[in-house]
This record gives structure tokens, C-alpha cells and sequence, in this order.
């Protein structure tokens, strides 16, 4: 292809796109849609794992040793706890440091009133266990009880959350699960949807089709401006999905951070942009090309 | 030029196993320079002889030549190769709705990869010849049923086609366009480009005083140098 028909065919496609105004709209609207939801299912999958993490944070084994037991004992149960393969995360929590953060956290209530009024420290030391995976804390609880550890740990509270481990387990599991395939399948139908949506629009261009056959116009030169058209529009409705949605996440970030459990919708958006960019405008100009290219080619072969 | 040899175009029609010939056994030879006029009533087999010709039809039987080579087997690809030595005009224009009445005509010159400059010379030219050189921005939607068929006729003519093909080119307009697209007709025909014209229009065949071949039923009736309508 020549330069000068590379320059014609651009020329066409732009002034399709201007003047086309009903059949750009459509267009554009179906592909901005399809932009805007793949862009919130991006989101809703960021938004999976953060919830996923969080949960998996709350999960620990807390192990209460019995008073007065000395340092060094709870130290040296710490550096074995550390050196199982499944364990993440041991953190010591002293008698004092327990007493000082339920102060914190209940200063303006009853409980604190009621811990005032025993006028005694009534924690034990504690050492929090966390495991690489949710999966892993039944391993982790058989080896907490060997008898060599008893004689110094008062309780491990395993026992009475070990259900409620297993359910946590269990759900953040099946969110991940159910989240990712209404993923898949609320981008299938999207891509359904936008390009049956432009076939339509492109069906309104049949007989400019023949017409453009009937002088003589080349393949090439007939798909060309199509392609163009649809490429402009992909840009256009990518473009206005970035800036709309970039504006309902900053609007919405509060709201939302305590629906899901802190997880901030803008500094994702932030920290995410180049992948969202690469989304939302590789959504858009696929969608725009591969559907005006595949629906104009349905009307070349016949 | 233009070679038919019993060419017959059977349709089968919709919703039972009838089948319907538009066409049976037409033969005929054009000339190069010549104007046929192709009369017949609505239905006769006017339009589809001349899409046979055009190519956007397959004879069901029958060959068609053009300079010597048949079209009936020519590839796809170089069906525009010969659409680049043709015009067409329409009764309906077929005119592209979203470009201007110069894009419209340069369209038709731009598909055959035209490498001189002075293309909107050429346009301008041929506008001033139909007498559209005011209307050059406007849109189809903003033209009267003449002026569109003029920039139709601008368009089959701006590539300097062989041969021009037109179906009905005045079956929409009224008795001034129609005298004043026949003129442009005439004045083509002059300058050497041969002119197959399909009408219903007695006024049209007897005004012309050109070959006349009449269709009745798909078939060729009657073939006359200097004909008249008879039906």
C-alpha cells in the first residue's frame, strides 16, 4: 500500500468518524461500557485479594504461656516456632504490652473501667503464630503440643478457633473462586455484547459497502477507513472510561474503604495505573478494530 | 467490446422449489461507442442483463466478454480492475451518504490507485460539466433528486470509463433533469464512451433514435439500429 493510499484511507476513517454521529455514538457507548466493566473487574479482583489478605492476617494461633515464665523459655519456643517450614510469622506480645494495647483500644468504654477495678494485670505473655497458608495451622497446632512445651504454655487458642480457621479458610478460597469466574464470564458477555452491538451498527453500512464494490474499491480500501473508525473509537470510548473512572474512584474511595475492609479504590488506581492503562485501552482498540474488521469483512465475501 | 452469448439467469424463488428465469438465451454484441437503449417493462430483465455485465451477478448459463475476456471467470480480485473501465449510474443514485458531493466523485477515481496530480482539478471539471460546481461541500441528503443523479453521472464519468451502464438513471426525476441528463448522455456517447441505458420510458427510447433492444419475459424481442418502442 502506497503512502498516498495509507493517507486516504486515514482521511476516510476520519471523517467517518466525525460524521457518522449515531453509528460513532453507539459505537463508542458499547465499547466505553465494555472499558468501564472490565476496568471495575480489574478492581473487583484487586479487591479479592485485598479482602483475601486481610483475612489471612486475622488468622493467627495465639499461645499463652503461664505466668512467670521466663523470657528465655518463650524466646527459645519463638526461635523453634520459626524454624517450622510452614510458619510466616511469630510475634511475642509481653504481659505489659497486652495490658497497654487493650487500654488503648477500650480507653473510652466499660471493660476498661472493669480492668481498673481488679487493679491487676490480668494478661499473659503471648506469642502469635501466623502461617504461610491458612491450610498449614493444623501442623502448626500438633507441634504446639508436644509435651515438652507444656509445662510453660497455658493455652493455645487453636482449639476453640480451629472451626472458625477452617471456615476462613474455606471462604476466602471460594471468594477468590466464585470472584475470578464472574470475572470470565462477565467479560465474556461483554465481548458478546460489543461486538454483535457493532456488527449492527456496521449492518447499516451494507449497501455503502456495495456501492464502494461497485466502483471498484479494493478490499484493502474499503475495510481501511473501518479499521480507522473503529481504532477511534476504541481510543475515544478507552479514553473516557480512564478519566470517568479515575474520577468515581476518587469520589467513591471512602465509601467504599469501609465496605471493603480498608482496601482504598483510588490508591489502587494509583498504584495500578500502567496495568489499567494497558487494560482499558488494549479493551477498547481490540474491541473497536477486531469487531469493525470482522463485521465488514461479513459483507466483502458475499 | 461487449460480447453475450445465451446468457440465462434463473432465480429460485423463496419459500418453495419454483424457479423463476429472468433471463433466457440472450445474445447480442456491442460496439465500442455505441448507445443501446434496453426497454421492457418493469421486471423484463433490463436490470439483471446489466448486473450480469457489471459483474455483481453470475449468469446461471451463458458467457459474457469483455475486450475479449470472459467475465464470467474472472477472479474476484480483478473484478475491480474491470470496474475501473465502467460506470455506473442508478435510478436509486447509490450515492455514499456521508460524503461530500466531491468525495462522492473522487471515490470513483481515488479505487483505481490514480498516481497523476490534478485530481481535484479533474473533480472540478467534471462538476462544472453536470453543473454542480457550487455544490461541491453539500451533502446527498442536501441535494434534489436531479442534482444527486448529476453527481452519480460525475462519478460513472470521472475515471473515463469504456463504457457507462445505466439503470433507470431518470426514473425518479422529472421531464427538465431527465432532457438534461440525457444531453450529458449524448455528450458522452460523442466523446466515445459507449452508453447501455435501461428505461421503461417510451418518451426516453423514441427521443434518442439510438439501438434499441426491447426485453419482454427475459428474452430479447426485438433488436433494432434505429428503434422505437413497441410495447
Amino acid at each position: 500500500m502506497s503512502k498516498k493510499t495509507f493517507k486516504k484511507i486515514l482521511r476516510s476513517g476520519w471523517n467517518n468518524f466525525q460524521r457518522q454521529g449515531i453509528l460513532t455514538f453507539a459505537t463508542l457507548f458499547i465499547i466505553f461500557i465494555a472499558v468501564f466493566l472490565a476496568s471495575s473487574l480489574y478492581l473487583f479482583g484487586g479487591a479479592i485479594y485485598f479482602l483475601n489478605d486481610r483475612l489471612q492476617e486475622r488468622i493467627d494461633i495465639s499461645v499463652f504461656f503461664k505466668e512467670n515464665t521466663a523470657r528465655e523459655d518463650i524466646a527459645g519456643i519463638e526461635e523453634q516456632l520459626k524454624a517450622v517450614p510452614e510458619v510466616k510469622k511469630v510475634e511475642y506480645i509481653s504481659a505489659d504490652e497486652a495490658y497497654q494495647k487493650f487500654v488503648e483500644e477500650h480507653k473510652d468504654d466499660q471493660y476498661y473501667e472493669a480492668l481498673q477495678a481488679i487493679e491487676m494485670n490480668p494478661f499473659l505473655a503471648s506469642v502469635h503464630v501466623q502461617a504461610k497458608d491458612p491450610s498449614q495451622y493444623g501442623e502448626i497446632s500438633s507441634f504446639l503440643k508436644k509435651d515438652e512445651f507444656q509445662s510453660v504454655i497455658q493455652n493455645v487458642n487453636d482449639y476453640k478457633r480451629g472451626t472458625v480457621i477452617q471456615k476462613l479458610t474455606d471462604l476466602t478460597k471460594n471468594i477468590r473462586t466464585i470472584g475470578f469466574a464472574l470475572i470470565g464470564f462477565l467479560s465474556l458477555i461483554a465481548v458478546l455484547v460489543t461486538f454483535n452491538t457493532i456488527k449492527l451498527t456496521i449492518f447499516s453500512q451494507k449497501a455503502e459497502i456495495e456501492i464502494m464494490r461497485l466502483v471498484g474499491a479494493k478490499k484493502s480500501f474499503i475495510q481501511g477507513p473501518y479499521f480507522i473508525q473503529g481504532l477511534l473509537c476504541g481510543l475515544s470510548a478507552s479514553l473516557f472510561a480512564f478519566v470517568l473512572f479515575g474520577a468515581f474512584a476518587f469520589i467513591l474511595q471512602d465509601k467504599l474503604s469501609g465496605i471493603f475492609l480498608g482496601f482504598n479504590m483510588f490508591d489502587f488506581y494509583r498504584t495500578n495505573l500502567w496495568q489499567l492503562l494497558a487494560l482499558q485501552f488494549g479493551t477498547g482498540l481490540l474491541l473497536g478494530t477486531i469487531s469493525s474488521v470482522l463485521a465488514v469483512q461479513a459483507y466483502l465475501k458475499k | 467490446m461487449i460480447k453475450l452469448e445465451n446468457i440465462s439467469k434463473i432465480y429460485p424463488l423463496s419459500f418453495s422449489r419454483e424457479q423463476k428465469a429472468a433471463l433466457q438465451n440472450v445474445s447480442f454484441d456491442v460496439e465500442s461507442g455505441e448507445f443501446i437503449t434496453f426497454c421492457g417493462r418493469s421486471g423484463a430483465g433490463k436490470t439483471t442483463l446489466l448486473k450480469i455485465i457489471a459483474c455483481q451477478e453470475k449468469p446461471t448459463d451463458g458467457n459474457v466478454f469483455f475486450e475479449g475476456e470472459d467475465l464470467c471467470r474472472t477472479k474476484d480480485k480483478d473484478i475491480c480492475s474491470f470496474r475501473h473501465q465502467i460506470g455506473f449510474v442508478f435510478q436509486d443514485y447509490k450515492l455514499l451518504s456521508y460524503k461530500t458531493v466531491f468525495e462522492n466523485v473522487s471515490y470513483a477515481l481515488e479505487v483505481t490507485d490514480y498516481q497523476n496530480g490534478g485530481m481535484d482539478e479533474e473533480v472540478e471539471q467534471i462538476l462544472e460539466l453536470v453543473g454542480l460546481q457550487n455544490q461541491t461541500n453539500s451533502f446527498p441528503h442536501e441535494l434534489s433528486g436531479g442534482e444527486k443523479q448529476r453527481v452519480a453521472i460525475a462519478r460513472a464519468l470521472i475515471h473515463r470509463p469504456k463504457v457507462v451502464l445505466a439503470d433507470e438513471p431518470t426514473g425518479n426525476l422529472d421531464p427538465y433533469h431527465t432532457r438534461d441528463i440525457l444531453k450529458i448522455f449524448n455528450k458522452v456517447n460523442e466523446m466515445g464512451t459507449t452508453i447501455l441505458l435501461a428505461t421503461h420510458s417510451k418518451e426516453i427510447v423514441n427521443s434518442l433514435q439510438r439501438r434499441v433492444i426491447t426485453i419482454e419475459d427475459g428474452e430479447i424481442r426485438s433488436d433494432e439500429a434505429k428503434g422505437r418502442f413497441i410495447l
